[in-house]
């Protein structure tokens, strides 16, 4: 996953960064650590287990950030746009 | 070798569940007074697998066996009584109280009970058949008496007609010699012997047949039907029965008769032909009926109460005798000292679990008075442990996912600490829409509510496999609203729930928008798909391009994922060949092709360039040094493109050749070092001298080694095709779903409330209800499930996953109880 995150980097590095891109990208992140703290507070039970819940909550939070990135990408500079049909 | 894995090589900080548990082999030696408290106590704690030391013996042969036999025993009595109360329509009750009982006056106590239901049965069963026999005899009373009753009045009538005949003189037409011969049969009158009884209806054409043949006819049977089946007192089982009579004339054809009457099973029963005896009969046998009555009526009530009693702490004798029985199978394990004071036990223990074994030994030979305590040791070995994941209600479906595709090696990375997250994820890609996903949400949240209450009873199969899965449906019932969310569909419906549409009509007059279509006036709909696609005519181009290029970038990031912890197991067990010549090759052989796929993807998203992706990957290996033209996405790219092709070209001799050589070598200087190192501990070697020996001089066979890097290899570069290929499924389902809950939406609700009909907008409801609940909800959720299930199997789990490991089965109590089940 840190492989696609260099790759998405690589591509701004070209090109202008996109606000809105960053700003969510930002909350998420936030979300994230949020989430983090929370399972470090909550559930408190030695290292190893606190290291298993951070990895499960960074990797929800990648997984969610992968696709909302995905789709707020795809719909960035559109190729094709909506051609509403007949009957509306 | 086992401390040296045990301690592992630091990749990353020790996680939960990411390596299981590490493991040590223990020797226990048990004084035979305290072995029976020790192996219960150890059985109550449920943390070591005892190992058979003594699998060359039958199980007759072993220490235990009488004890076995007699806890059999008990349980075969148990059965009986379950079987006894399931007939008596009991069900055995959870008894609050633990009275505590000793096995052997259980033993004792088990044969009185059996004993004395045994009586009472025999002598039910015994009443039964005699009241059975009774009412059989009654009803052929009945009917036999019918019948003699009418042919008694039709002889009386044809006498009588004969009479009048007689004495109206002849008339011209009537035949003179039948009358003469029939005056003379009148006269004559043969006694004719008969038999009554009951034969079952089945066989009632057959009998009268061979009744008929074997006596050459000279036979009269009647028979009468009885309407309701009786009980047959041998067999005890409702049978269809008819009464018969058979009139016969000598003693050779009544004994033929009887001996047919047995072959058929029919019941005979005396009948006189005495009016008043017969009337005396019929009220003897009521009477003995009304008697009988009321004794099996006793009899039941006092086998009830019996049976009561027992089902009062059955549960809890069960729970005994399976304990003991337990109990001794274990001991059956444990090898005999020379000395027959002692037992010897090996086992598989976590290395946790060291001190709870150490009190458990204490506390048993304390409370057995014994003289000398267990000894504990722990041993050295080669052998590979078992596998050992402390899973939680949460963990364990995920963890029973992966297991389902094969046990974890011992301490091998665990698939499931990823899957926990993936699963339900790629799953919610699939089952994109945000209603279905309450939807689930809310069936799942009554399964977790109600966890006390199912957890306790027995459920069905599927009813069991959900209940047990309820945390995974949570889990993916949440990422799906996720997805519906960015899917944009609740019930196939978008909202704008985040801001307004970044579409917009070209002009006020909005005439070319269904000809030349929108444009875009703001910035780009910050959550999920933008809801002005839906229903669009330019929607399916749009989904199909967003979800394959998805599918894709998922795909590698889940595969890029599975080789990483590929490296982390390389890196744990200290396997440096594994990384070069493994993970590092196949990390560029699939990034220089896959990765590189998906930067292009990226680029193209974000310049808006009109480059045919599809295009630039294949003449990328059909024509390299071609100018890509206007298929260009950024300068450099054909640079690029050849160092790829050929880091990709160069990674697949790579991963093949060096590896096995390698190997060869480093098996060869283990053997040569090996033949001049002194013993290390003589001590250690004696103990597991076997053990050593067949693990040291085993070969090397370097064609072996080179043909399995082969076929890894192809399987590899095939693979990173073919598995980036099948995270196409993805898209493929996902369109499927919200494809098919948009015609239901549309073709079913829409269609009925157009009608402007109650009656026909509630049937659309009903049916849009049952549409979705049946195909979308169950059916795609099934068929997702296995889609994810599939991609986690395969597309990631290969990359690294041995699974070749066996199962931690500690010798536990709480197992026992559904064992026979």
């Amino acid at each position: 996953m840190g492989f696609v995150l260099a790759q998405i980097d690589l591509a701004f590095d070209r090109r202008e960064i996109d606000m809105g891109f960053l700003v969510t990208t930002l909350i998420f992140v936030v979300i994230g650590i949020i989430a983090s703290l929370c399972t470090r507070i909550c559930c408190n039970r030695g290292p190893s287990t606190n290291l298993f819940h951070l990895t499960l909550v960074i990797t929800a939070t990648v997984c969610c950030w992968m696709m909302w990135a995905i789709v707020y990408l795809a719909q960035m500079k559109p190729l094709i746009v909506p051609i509403l049909s007949e009957g509306e | 070798m086992g401390e040296v894995r045990a301690g592992g090589g630091g990749c990353c900080p020790p996680m939960n569940l990411f390596r299981s548990e590490s493991m040590q082999l223990v020797q226990l030696i048990i004084p035979m007074e305290s072995a029976h408290v020790t192996v219960s106590y150890l059985g109550d704690l449920g943390l070591l697998q005892f190992k058979d030391l003594n699998a060359d013996k039958s199980p007759f042969q072993r220490t235990y066996a009488a004890q076995i036999k007699k806890s059999g025993e008990m349980a075969r009595r148990l059965r009986f009584f379950k079987d006894q109360m399931l007939k008596a329509g009991f069900s055995p009750k959870k008894s609050a109280t633990q009275a505590d009982i000793n096995i052997d006056d259980l033993e004792v106590k088990l044969a009185e009970l059996e004993t004395e239901l045994v009586e009472i049965n025999a002598n039910g069963g015994k009443l039964q058949r005699a009241y059975n026999e009774l009412v059989e005899y009654k009803l052929v009373l009945q009917k036999a008496s019918e019948f003699f009753h009418s042919a008694l009045n039709s002889a009386a009538e044809q006498q009588s007609e004969n009479a009048s005949r007689q004495i109206g003189e002849e008339s011209l037409d009537t035949p003179l010699l039948l009358e003469q011969e029939m005056s003379t049969d009148s006269s004559k009158q043969v006694k004719l012997g008969f038999i009554t009884g009951l034969v079952p209806r089945q066989k009632s054409m057959a009998f009268e047949r061979i009744l008929f043949r074997a006596t050459r006819g000279n036979v009269f049977l009647r028979e009468a039907v009885v309407e309701d089946p009786v009980t047959d007192p041998i067999s005890g089982e409702k049978v269809e029965k008819n009464v018969f009579v058979v009139f016969y004339s000598g003693e050779r054809a009544k004994n033929k008769i009887l001996k047919i009457c047995e072959a058929f099973g029919a019941n005979r029963y005396p009948f006189s032909e005495d009016l008043n005896k017969q009337d005396h009969m019929v009220t003897e046998v009521s009477g003995r009926l009304l008697e009988l009555k009321t004794t099996i009526d006793i009899g039941l009530l006092q086998r009830d109460n019996l049976l009561q009693t027992i089902g009062d702490q059955f549960e809890q004798w069960e729970f005994l005798v399976r304990k003991e029985k337990s109990i001794y199978h274990t001991l059956n394990m444990l090898s005999l000292d020379v000395t027959k004071k002692c037992l010897v036990a090996e086992g598989w223990s976590p290395v946790f679990a060291t001190k709870l074994i150490q009190d458990a030994l204490q506390r048993a030979s304390f409370d057995s008075n014994s003289q000398v305590g267990a000894i504990f040791q722990i041993l050295q070995t080669k052998e590979l442990p078992p596998t050992y994941f402390r899973t939680n209600k949460f963990t364990s479906p995920f963890q029973e996912i992966v297991d389902a595709y094969g046990v974890a090696k011992y301490q091998e990375a665990n698939p499931t600490v990823y899957t926990i997250v993936t699963f339900p994820f790629l799953f919610a890609v699939m089952f994109g829409d945000w209603g279905h996903g309450i939807c689930l949400l809310l069936a799942t949240l009554y399964l977790i509510i109600r966890e006390k209450k199912f957890s306790s009873q027995k459920l069905g199969d599927i009813m069991e496999m959900m209940f047990g899965g309820r945390y995974c449906i949570l889990m993916m019932a949440l990422f799906s609203i996720y997805t519906g969310l960015i899917y944009n569909e609740f019930f196939s419906v978008p909202f704008e729930l985040f801001a307004p549409s970044a579409y917009a009509c070209r002009d006020l007059s909005c005439r070319d928008s269904t000809t030349m279509g929108l444009i875009k006036v703001r910035d780009t709909y910050p959550f999920g798909v933008d809801p002005v696609w839906h229903g669009s005519r330019s929607e399916l181009p749009f989904l199909n391009s967003l979800k394959m290029k998805m599918s894709i970038l998922l795909g590698v990031a889940q595969m890029n994922l599975g080789i990483i912890l590929s490296y982390c197991n390389a890196k744990f067990f200290r396997n440096g060949v594994n990384v070069w010549f493994q993970f590092i090759p196949q990390m560029i052989f699939l990034n220089s092709l896959f990765g590189y796929l998906s930067l292009l993807i990226l680029v193209k998203w974000s310049t808006g360039s009109q480059a045919d992706l599809y295009h630039v990957m294949i003449y990328m290996f059909l024509s390299p040094t071609d100018d890509l033209g206007e298929n260009q996405l950024f300068p450099g790219q054909k640079t690029l493109q050849l160092a790829l092709l050929l880091l990709a070209l160069v990674a697949v001799p790579w991963m093949l050749i060096p590896k096995p050589f390698i190997l060869k070598k480093q098996h060869q200087d283990r053997h040569r070092g090996h033949s001049y190192t002194p013993l290390e501990s003589s001590e250690d070697n004696f103990q597991l001298g076997a053990n050593h020996d067949s693990h040291d001089h085993e070969e090397f066979e370097f064609s072996e080694v080179f043909v399995h890097q082969l076929i890894h290899t192809i399987e590899f570069v095939l693979g990173s095709v073919s598995n980036t290929a099948s995270y196409l499924r993805l898209w493929a389902l996902s369109l499927a779903h919200s494809e098919l809950s948009s015609v239901f939406y549309d073709k079913l609700l829409m269609l009925a409330w157009g009608y402007n009909n109650v009656i026909i907008l509630i049937v659309g409801i009903i049916v849009f209800i049952c549409a979705t609940v049946g195909v979308l909800l169950v059916m795609e959720t099934l068929s997702a499930f296995l889609h994810a299930l599939r991609l986690h199997w395969v597309e990631f789990q290969n990359k690294f996953y041995e699974g070749d490991g066996y199962k931690f089965y500690p010798f536990s109590f709480a197992w026992t109880g559904d064992e026979d089940e």
